[in-house]
């Protein structure tokens, strides 16, 4: 896990005049609106099945709160299929339904012999925990996606209003840079950082030739 | 070492050219211009407040409290002493220059809230 230090140093050398507890404020801020975005704060976590319990609640995690669920599989390697409330009864397959931030209901429902050779592997997303004085994040967002978050915490910071580092200009350039960041990370890490194909879809119209398109 | 609210007091003086005792100035008036000051910082800079909690720090003339630590981050504590400085000018008609006392109080406002440069 990293600490907070690399965007603390440049963003005090970036913004003279503002004071270590804002900058820290808005960078946690940042990181929070980063992960529920993105959900680049991957984790994989196991869960043990109970007879008969088919509904299982994730959260709290040591360092966060689970806010997506990227993936679901057996212990054995059979995926579960994410679903909404209505189809997850249907037989033929396992399913799984989240009706709450880090809860998972799955079915089928396990039975005696399953809770004795079966668990769920769980990939979720994370929201650190912002409750600790000395917040660390997962080391990829220092090594990947150091840049974004520290555009989204510049964003953050020259929006503010009267201060000796606004700039409304600088604010709208990062803000830009910041979302574009999080729309790539969010990309990235549902392909699991490689080339995989991605569950993203073209817009119809851009494909259009450029006659058709002007409509 | 970190500054103290007795430094903040020492170098008003200084400024104020009252070095000297007996003084023109007692503490206990320029630490009410020290609780003024804060009260207007933390109206335009809230932010700088935040690691008090948002609380307003208040301070009286008595051993205890000149030992007390600067409150706020200690890049602002000219900009408090500049602060102090002029409430105190704009108050003494005797040897009252109201040039100079709208110099500091400008200096403070600019370094809150102006340019980085203030």
């Amino acid at each position: 896990m990293a600490n907070l230090d690399g965007w603390m140093d440049t963003l005090r050398t970036r913004l003279p005049g503002a004071d270590d507890n804002v900058l820290n404020l808005e960078l946690r801020n940042t990181i929070r609106e980063f992960c529920t975005q993105s959900g680049a704060f991957l984790k994989r976590v196991e869960l043990a099945l109970k007879q008969d319990k088919n509904e299982y609640n994730l959260n709290p995690q040591p360092d966060g709160n689970v806010l997506w669920v990227h993936q679901i599989y057996s212990a054995k390697g059979f995926e579960y299929v994410l679903v909404d409330d209505e189809r997850l009864a249907r037989v033929g397959m396992n399913r799984a339904y989240c009706p709450s931030p880090g809860m998972i209901r799955i079915s089928p429902t396990p039975d005696a012999d399953a809770d004795k050779e079966d668990g769920l592997v769980v990939w979720v997303g994370m929201v650190p925990n912002f409750n600790i004085t000395n917040l660390t994040v997962p080391d990829e967002f220092e090594t990947a996606w150091f840049d974004h978050i520290l555009d989204g915490a510049l964003f953050r910071l020259h929006s503010q209003h009267k201060r000796p580092w606004t700039n409304p200009m600088n604010a709208q350039y990062h803000g830009r840079r910041f979302r574009n960041g999080m729309a790539q990370a969010r990309d990235i890490t549902r392909r699991r950082f490689s080339d995989a194909d991605s569950s993203f879809h073209f817009p119809a119209w851009g494909n259009l030739p450029r006659e058709r398109s002007r409509w | 070492m970190a500054w103290t609210i007795s430094d903040a007091v020492t170098e008003t003086r200084r400024l104020l050219q009252d070095t000297r005792s007996p003084f023109r100035f007692d503490d206990a008036r320029l630490i009410q211009g020290l609780n003024q000051a804060m009260a207007e910082t933390r109206r335009l800079r809230p932010d700088l407040f935040l690691g008090l909690d948002f609380n307003l720090p208040y301070y009286t003339d008595t051993t205890a409290d000149m030992a007390k630590a600067f409150p706020i981050d200690e890049m602002y504590f000219p900009s408090i002493v500049d602060y102090m400085v002029a409430r105190q000018a704009f108050a003494d008609d005797e040897f009252a220059v109201d040039g100079r006392a709208m110099a500091f109080i400008q200096k403070w406002q600019g370094n809150l809230v102006g340019g980085a440069g203030g």
